[in-house]
C-alpha cells in the first residue's frame, strides 16, 4: 500500500497524474461511469483509492454519479468525477445543486468532439460555455484548462483547494489530448504542496446558522453529528430553509455570485507569452496553446511582433486583462477548437475588434496551419499533422 | 534537437509499450519526451501506434508533423508511414516480417527481430530487440536508462529483455 506516488520525475499521462494529485489533494471519494477520454481516471481511481481508506464506487450513469459525489461532499470527504461531454450535460442538473448547497467537488470534463457522443476518440474544445452556463439559474463557475500533463497534476490540486475555499464545485475543463498524452511530470515531496483542509465546524455549535450570507465562507456541518442542519435545493434562507420571498432569493444569490466575483483576483490565472511589444494576440488555451507557443516562437523568428494569451482560468474570465491586452494591440486573434466560444467574451471585453480562427474538433492542427490562418493567406486550411492515421 | 518518431504495429506487438519505454527512457536522460497514442478499436491485431517527440528543450507543439524516426512492426506500419519521414530520416524494421525494398530513398537498418526474439525463447521481445536497434543506432535514449526503464517496466523478466535488448543494441552500434 502507497500513499503517495513517489516524489521525482515520471512518464505517465494526463489522466493518471491527475489520479496522483486527486490523492495527494485528500479526494478520498469517486462517484463515476466510464467514458472516452477520460476512463483512465476512473481505473486510477477504483485502484488508488482503496488503498488510501478511500470509496470509489462505479454507478449507473452521470446523474447517479453527480449525485454520490454530492452526498459524499455533504457527509465530509472530498469527492470527485470526470467525465466527458456527454457525461458532462447529464450532470448539469447535480452541478446546478452542488452551486445552491454549496457543496465542495472536482468534476473533470475531458473534452471530445461532440455534440451529443460526436467522436468520441478525438479532441475538441467545445464545452467551454458549457462550462460557464451549463447548469440553469445565475452561477459564477471555476474552470481550469489545463495544457501538459504537469499542469493536470497542479491543477487538480488547485482544484480541490478552490472548491474547499469557496465550497463549490470546480471544472477540470481538459481535453483528449491532455488526458492521454503522457510527459515527463515532475512531483515533489507530498509536505511541499498546499492542500486546504476541509473547515467542518463544532458539531454542537448552534452559534452561527447553516449558511452565514454576510461572509465568503461559512465552514460546513456534518451530518449526524448533532447539529440541527438543512440543505435544500430551493432558494433558502441563512438557516438553510426554503423560502419563496424575492429578498431572500436575492441575499442568496448575492453570496453565491459574490463569493466568487470578490475573490476574483485570487482565482483567475492566466500566462503571458512574448506579449511586450505584440501587435498581433493570440488567445488560445488548453492543448491549442502549445501549437499558439510555436507558432509564436517562429513568428518571432521571421520578425512578426506576435505574442499568445492563455487564460489557465477560462472562468472566471480574465476580463481586464483582456481589456489591457486591447489597448495596445492591433489584433487580437481567438484560437479554438470548436466553432467560436470563448471568442464571445473576448469580443465583449476587448476594444478592438476580435477575430477568431475555428479548427475542426477531432484535430489538433499543425503550428504551420495556425499561422496561415493567423496570417490570412489563401492556402485551404488543411489539417495535418499527426492525428490522421 | 527536436527528434520526431512513429512507432507503429499490430494491437498486441508492444507498440504503444515501447513508445512508453522509449519517453521513460528519454526522461532519465534529462531530456523532454511527450507520446501521443492512437489504436484501432480491436484489443489484438488491429493497427496501433505511439509517436513519441524527444527534445533537449520544453516541447511545446506535441504531435508529430515529419518523421526522423519511424520504428515498423509490420508491413502496414512501414507502407502508411514511409512517406511521412523526412528524407534524413531512419526507419528501423523487423526483416524478417517486413518487405522494406520499396523505401522512398530513406534509409532502412532492419534486423529479424521476430525471429531472434523467438530464438533466445522470448518471442514477445521483438519490440525490445528493435528497442535496442533504435538506441544503438541514434544514441538515444542511452543504454543505461533503457535498461533501467525495461527493468522497473517488467521487473520480472529483467535478464531476458536485457539479452533481447542489446541484440538490437550491440547490431545498432556498430553500424556507421
Amino acid at each position: 500500500m502507497k500513499k503517495f506516488i513517489n516524489k521525482g520525475q515520471h512518464f505517465m499521462n494526463g489522466n493518471y497524474a491527475c489520479v496522483e494529485a486527486a490523492i495527494l489533494a485528500g479526494c478520498r471519494f469517486y462517484g463515476g461511469y466510464p467514458i472516452t477520454p477520460s476512463s483512465e481516471i476512473l481505473e486510477g481511481m477504483s485502484a488508488r483509492l482503496p488503498e488510501v481508506g478511500g470509496h470509489f464506487i462505479e454507478m449507473e450513469d452521470e446523474i447517479g454519479s453527480i449525485a454520490a459525489v454530492l452526498g459524499a461532499s455533504n457527509a465530509g470527504l472530498k469527492a470527485m468525477t470526470a467525465t466527458s461531454g456527454p457525461g458532462f450535460s447529464l450532470m448539469q442538473e447535480g452541478i446546478g445543486l452542488a452551486m445552491i448547497t454549496e457543496t465542495p467537488c472536482v468534476i473533470v470534463d475531458e473534452m471530445r468532439a461532440g455534440p451529443s457522443t460526436g467522436i468520441p476518440t478525438r479532441v475538441s474544445q467545445g464545452d467551454v460555455m458549457q462550462g460557464r452556463w451549463g447548469t440553469h439559474g445565475d452561477v459564477e463557475t471555476i474552470a481550469y484548462a489545463p495544457n501538459s500533463v504537469q499542469e493536470m497534476f497542479d491543477l487538480t490540486i488547485e482544484a480541490f483547494n478552490q472548491s474547499e475555499n469557496y465550497r463549490q464545485p470546480v471544472f477540470i475543463m481538459a481535453d483528449q489530448v491532455v488526458g492521454h498524452m503522457s510527459e515527463k511530470i515532475v512531483i515533489n515531496d507530498p509536505d511541499e504542496y498546499h492542500v486546504t483542509e476541509r473547515i467542518t465546524r463544532n458539531s454542537h455549535d448552534d452559534s452561527m446558522t447553516v449558511f452565514d450570507y454576510s461572509r465568503d465562507f461559512t465552514p460546513m456541518f456534518l451530518p449526524g453529528k448533532g447539529f440541527h442542519g438543512m440543505v435544500d435545493s430551493l432558494s433558502h434562507d441563512e438557516r438553510g430553509y426554503p423560502s419563496n420571498s424575492p429578498e431572500v432569493g436575492d441575499m442568496m444569490m448575492g453570496h453565491l455570485l459574490g463569493k466568487i466575483r470578490n475573490n476574483r483576483d485570487k482565482i483567475v490565472r492566466y500566462e503571458e507569452f512574448m506579449l511586450e511589444d505584440a501587435d498581433i494576440v493570440i488567445v488560445a488555451y488548453g492543448i491549442l496553446s502549445r501549437v499558439a507557443e510555436r507558432v509564436v516562437t517562429d513568428g518571432r523568428k521571421n520578425g512578426l511582433k506576435i505574442g499568445m494569451f492563455r487564460p489557465v482560468t477560462l472562468w472566471p474570465f480574465p476580463d481586464h486583462e483582456i481589456e489591457r491586452l486591447s489597448e495596445n494591440a492591433e489584433r487580437i486573434v481567438v484560437a479554438e477548437i470548436n466553432y467560436g466560444q470563448y471568442s464571445h467574451p473576448v469580443r465583449e471585453y476587448s476594444r478592438i475588434p476580435v477575430e477568431e480562427i475555428h479548427f475542426i474538433p477531432a484535430a489538433l492542427p499543425s503550428p504551420e496551419a495556425m499561422l496561415r490562418s493567423v496570417l490570412k493567406s489563401p492556402e485551404p486550411r488543411a489539417i495535418k499533422g499527426g492525428v490522421s492515421k | 534537437m527536436r527528434k520526431e518518431c512513429r512507432i507503429y504495429g499490430s494491437g498486441g506487438q508492444g507498440v504503444i509499450t515501447l513508445g512508453h519505454l522509449i519517453g521513460s527512457a528519454a526522461i532519465q536522460d534529462n531530456k523532454e519526451a511527450v507520446m501521443t497514442e492512437e489504436y484501432s478499436p480491436y484489443i489484438t491485431g488491429g493497427w496501433s501506434r505511439a509517436d513519441l517527440i524527444l527534445s533537449d528543450r520544453k516541447i511545446d507543439h506535441p504531435l508529430v508533423v515529419e518523421l526522423d524516426y519511424l520504428i515498423a512492426l509490420n508491413q502496414e506500419g512501414f507502407d502508411e508511414n514511409i512517406r511521412s519521414v523526412k528524407s534524413d530520416g531512419i526507419v528501423f524494421t523487423d526483416s524478417g516480417t517486413v518487405d522494406w525494398h520499396n523505401s522512398y530513398g530513406k534509409r532502412v537498418i532492419s534486423m529479424p527481430a521476430r525471429e531472434l526474439a523467438g530464438k533466445i525463447g522470448r518471442p514477445q521481445s521483438a519490440n525490445i530487440i528493435l528497442f535496442g536497434l533504435f538506441s544503438g543506432t541514434t544514441g538515444i535514449p542511452g543504454r543505461d536508462s533503457c535498461l533501467s526503464a525495461i527493468a522497473s517496466r517488467f521487473p520480472k523478466h529483467k535478464s531476458g529483455n536485457a539479452e533481447a535488448f542489446d541484440l538490437g543494441f550491440n547490431a545498432g552500434e556498430k553500424l556507421e
